[in-house]
Formats: C-alpha cells, structure tokens, sequence
C-alpha cells in the first residue's frame, strides 16, 4: 500500500513537473517582446540577403520598406528597424561603397536608432557564406546592438550568435531555413 | 596588326639566336639557347 | 665532322625531337570535343553566323539550337566562357543531350570561348583533357585555359581598357571573354567573340540567358547566382526554391561599375535578363596541391580539407570534396530554378525544357549516366 501511494506520488508529482514547464513556456511565449510598425529593413554589408528578407516581410504582410544603404535620416516615422547583416564584394560594388563607407553608414544608422529609441532586429539568413571574414565585422556590430535576432542555423553553427545573445541578453530565434524565418519575423509586431 | 609585328622581332630574335647557337662554344649555352629556340619556333609556326 | 659539330648537330636533334613532341601535344588541343546532341536538336550553327569576322576562327564556337515550334521564351545557356571551369562546360553538354523542349526555343554554346580550349594556362600544371565514363565508352573532354590562345590574340597589353567604359583590369584579361562584353566588330579577336555573341542575343531575340562558371573555393562569389537588377525576383525566388531542395546559392546583385561581365553588359545592352552561376572548384585555387584530372573529377584537395578545418580561411569546400557531379547538379538545379521562376514571372512566354536530370540524379549516377 505504501509502495502504491509513493508510485502515485511520483506520477503526480513528474505530472504536474510537465504542466508547470508546459505553461512556462507558453507564458515566455506569450512574453516575446512586441514591435511596432512601420518597419524599415537595410542591409550591413550589402549582401542580396536583404531583399530575401523584404520578400519574407512581405509574405507576413508587414509594413515596411527595403532600403539596403538606409542612412539616419530614413529612420523618421519608423518603429522598428530590421538589419540584415552579410558582407558582398558585388554587393558593395553594385551600391558603389567601400567597405570603410558601408560601416561608418551602419555604425551612424545604429546609433542613431538607439538615439532615437527604435528597436534593432536581427535578422541573418545568409548561413556560412555570410559569416567570418568581413562580415562577421558586421554581423557582431548589428548583433550587439539589436532587441532581438532571427537566425538560420547554419549561420550559428559555432554559436556565434548564440553566444552574443546570450552575453547581452538578447532574445534569439535559430530557424533551419530561409523561409522558415518568415513566421518567427512575422510574429514579432503586433 | 601588332600580332604579325610581334611575329617578325620574334622571327628576327630566333634568326640571330640561331647564328648564335652555331657560333657558341660551350655545350651547355648551346642547350640553354636550344630551349629558348623551341619555344620561339613554336610560336612562330602557330603551333603554341 | 669534327667534336664541335657532332655536340652541336645532337643537340639540335635533341631540341627538334622535344620541339616536335611538344607540337604534337599542342595541335592536338585544336581537335573538337564531340558532342551528341538530343533527338530534339534543330539546327547547329556556329558563333561566326552572327559576326563574319569570326568564321573559320577557333572562336567560330559550335552552336546547338533546339525549338519546340511553339511560341514561348528563347533561352540562351552558355558553358565554357572559361575552358578552365569545366562544370559549366559539361552542364550545358548534359543539358543538350537530354534536353526535350516543349515550349519555346533554346540556344547552347557548351564552348563559348573555344579559343581557350586549345591551351591551358601556363605555370599551372593542368591536365589537357579529363575522361569521363558514359554508356557509349570513355569520352574525352578538354580541360583549356582562362582566356583565348594567344595564338589567337598577342600581345596583352601591360593594362586593359575595356571598351566602351574604359574600366582598367590586367593586361591578361585582354583575352577573357567575361571582362569584354558588348565587344566591338573592330575591336581585338576577343571583343569581336563578345560582339559575335551580343548579336546572337538581339538578333535570336533571346529572353533569359546564362553563363555557368566555376572559381577557386576562396574566392568570395562562389555557390551564387549573380544576377543583373532586371532578374532581382526571378533570382531570389530562385534562391528560396533552391533552399527547399537544401541546396543554398547565394544572390549576388551585380555590380553597376564592374564592366564587360556578361551579367551586367548583356542585361544593359539587351532585352534579355542574364544569371552567371559560379560553383567551387578546387582545381583552380592556389591550396590544390597535386594537380591531376582526379582533383577535376572528384574535386578531392587535402590542402583545402586542411584549410577548412583550421577554420583560418573563408572557402565553399566540403570535407569530402567537390565533385564534378555535384557541381554540375549545383548548375542544372540553378538553371532549373531560374527558368522555372522565369516562368511563374512572365506566364504569357515560358520556356518549358524537359527531361533534365536533378541534382539528387547526378549525385546518384554521376555525370556519365546523363552523357551519350
């Protein structure tokens, strides 16, 4: 009899374990912060990732505008601004910037959206061809500074983004594939 | 046109490379200027 | 004869026998590869139908025609623009001897730049020819060079101007077709082989045109479709419908002031909306190592697995190599993308090519399965 009751005791006890962590994550689901439209999404780097990720917006019906050499000024009337980060030789060649110039361009446009208290949104979907070399320079700039990062997996396979999230406390959804960011970025506005 | 100019110096180099290889004492500059001749040949005959 | 002579005399034998050797390795790099085109083939032509200069010319390039007779887009697929990239060669050869087209036209040129197939680059140690097991036996394809022969256009000039822009590159890419769009009638042999192919594309009244590449596994624009502004949603739709298949691309927006490539002056100069494709290839990079129609076929650089799991460079190779199969499934599944969001983006004209193998396919049976 004894041994029946601690059994039953057991089962109620890993039950309800299983409930109180069910509701827990529905609550910081629930909990995932909220942005405002409109949006405003640029590229750091000049890679064609960002007009994947306009297409993605979109799709998600999303207010908001692609302008891959946004600079400061374009961030009037804005509420959220979405960075693609990945760097692209072509890319800087068909924008007709350097390197130098398309950093000091994100460096300005990121700390005058901090200025003005509009939220950085991370988004990499460029997996290992938009990571290392130049653009990892890119993709730490924009990750440090953002509310909250979209990552496809192959892009952290080393946890670089992970482990900047972690660092600064920032929200990070991993996504297997391009397309699979579209519902994560979707969610993210009201 | 400047590819038939480049035809005739190298014509012309191959000429006096050829006096050049009778004319040598030693061996060994014989087959250095031998190796030079073959390329030179080669391109002159439109062969590489 | 005395001593002298007798040293002199051997000497000169010695030079001619190694002189004759070496010419007949080299003239038998003039010999054409052949190619057994699909029962649907229409027509053939050569590049010099569209620019009399080019006749009889080793630019005179093979040219396949396939129509339907059905109203539809006229699709123009170009292999070999660089004789050294053999993934786009052998797709377009795959491509014209399996094609079965339905709707609309297609126009192939597997060996744009067949000047370049008659040389290799010199100081590479690259084989002349790699062979490739097929149904019908052994078949034996040229591996050539970057640029055209200089037997065909010499001297390079110290630096290149590229005309009309007057862009500046290395004397040496005086002869790469891809640095030399829209060309010129007048101009360098060349110029007159981007001209020939200029007038092919106004004249066949093209509508969608690629030029498959290859490049060195550290060479930042590698695995990418590169696409001309006109082509920006074809391309990434393309890139999304690729990614479901789990193959990544990675779209590259062509540069405006990068002159004389054929994804800009093509797109510029034409109607058509041109895509470059590029796959990595380690037998043109600087780690390869052992040089040998292997590394061609199984793509297999010690060096480079080397180089990648040091982590210290940036490269698209896969720790168990980069085979001639995949590369050539990499450029039919792009080139299937590509054509099928053409499609979905102009209904009213598509170009429906059937019958080609899938990436999964290649990888399967090789390339040898899908040549005659």
């Amino acid at each position: 009899m004894m041994r029946m009751s601690k059994v039953t005791l057991l089962t109620v006890f890993v039950l309800m374990l299983f409930i109180s962590l069910l509701s827990a994550q529905k609550a910081s689901a629930d909990k995932t912060q909220k942005f405002e439209q409109p949006v405003l999404i640029s590229s750091a780097g000049q890679s064609a990732d960002v007009k994947l990720v306009g297409m993605l917006a979109k799709k998600r019906k999303l207010n908001a505008t692609v302008t891959p050499m946004a600079k400061a000024a374009d961030l009037k009337g804005v509420k959220t601004l979405v960075i693609v980060p990945g760097f692209s030789s072509k890319g800087l060649g068909a924008a007709g910037v350097s390197q130098k110039d398309e950093l000091n361009r994100v460096k300005s446009l990121v700390s005058e959206a901090q200025k003005l208290n509009i939220p950085i949104v991370l988004v990499h979907i460029g997996g290992n061809a938009r990571r290392k070399g130049n653009s990892d320079t890119f993709n730490k700039l924009v990750g440090e500074a953002s509310k909250q990062m979209i990552v496809v997996a192959q892009g952290d396979e080393d946890k670089f983004f992970t482990n900047i999230a972690d660092a600064k406390k920032i929200p990070i959804v991993i996504v297997p594939k391009i397309v699979k960011a579209a519902k994560p970025l979707g969610n993210l506005f009201k | 046109m400047m590819y038939w100019i480049y035809i005739l110096i190298i014509s012309f180099l191959t000429l006096v490379l050829f006096i050049e290889f009778f004319k040598e004492e030693k061996w060994i500059n014989q087959v250095a200027l031998a190796m030079v001749l073959i390329t030179f040949v080669l391109r002159i005959l439109q062969i590489k | 004869m005395n001593k002298k002579n007798i040293v002199t005399y051997s000497i000169l034998c010695v030079a001619l026998f190694i002189g004759g050797m070496a010419a007949h390795d080299f003239l038998q790099m003039h010999e054409e590869d052949v190619f057994k085109p699909s029962a649907t083939l229409t027509k053939t032509g050569r590049l010099g139908d569209y620019w009399q200069g080019l006749k009889g010319t080793s630019n005179d390039s093979k040219i396949f025609y396939f129509d339907s007779g059905k109203p539809g887009a006229t699709v123009l697929l170009l292999g070999g623009t660089h004789p050294n990239e053999p993934a786009g060669f052998i797709t377009a050869t795959v491509i014209l001897e399996n094609v079965r087209i339905t709707k609309g036209k297609a126009i192939i040129l597997p060996q744009a730049c067949e000047s370049g197939f008659t040389c290799t680059d010199p100081f590479e140690g690259n084989p002349r020819y790699f062979h490739i097991k097929t149904k019908s036996g052994n078949r034996k394809f040229r591996f050539g060079s970057r640029v055209a022969n200089p037997l065909d256009q010499w001297p390079d000039p110290l630096v290149y101007t590229h005309y009309p822009s007057g862009s500046k590159y290395s004397g040496f890419e005086s002869r790469n077709l891809n640095r030399s769009y829209p060309g010129r009638p007048d101009g360098s042999f060349i110029e007159q082989t981007a001209y020939a192919i200029m007038q092919l594309i106004k004249t066949g009244k093209v509508d969608v045109a690629f030029d498959l590449h290859e490049a060195a596994p550290e060479i930042p624009i590698i695995n990418a479709i590169v696409y001309h502004e006109k082509g920006e949603m074809i391309a990434l739709n393309a890139v999304l419908s690729l990614e479901m298949e789990e193959l990544r691309y990675k779209p590259e927006l062509s540069p405006k002031n990068f002159r004389g490539l054929s994804h800009r002056e093509w797109g510029d100069n034409t109607d058509v909306i041109p895509f470059l494709m590029e796959t990595s290839n380690p037998i043109q990079g600087r780690l390869r190592g052992k040089t040998d129609e292997e590394l061609i076929l199984k793509g297999i650089s010690p060096r480079y697995k080397e180089a990648l799991e040091s982590g210290a460079l940036n490269i698209e190779y896969l720790p168990s190599g980069e085979p001639l199969k995949r590369r050539v499934g990499r450029h039919l599944a792009g080139f299937k993308a590509i054509l099928e969001a053409y499609n979905e983006e102009y209904p009213e004209k598509q170009a429906l090519l059937e019958n080609l193998p899938d990436y999964s396919d290649l990888m399967e049976k090789g390339v040898g399965a899908f040549l005659n």
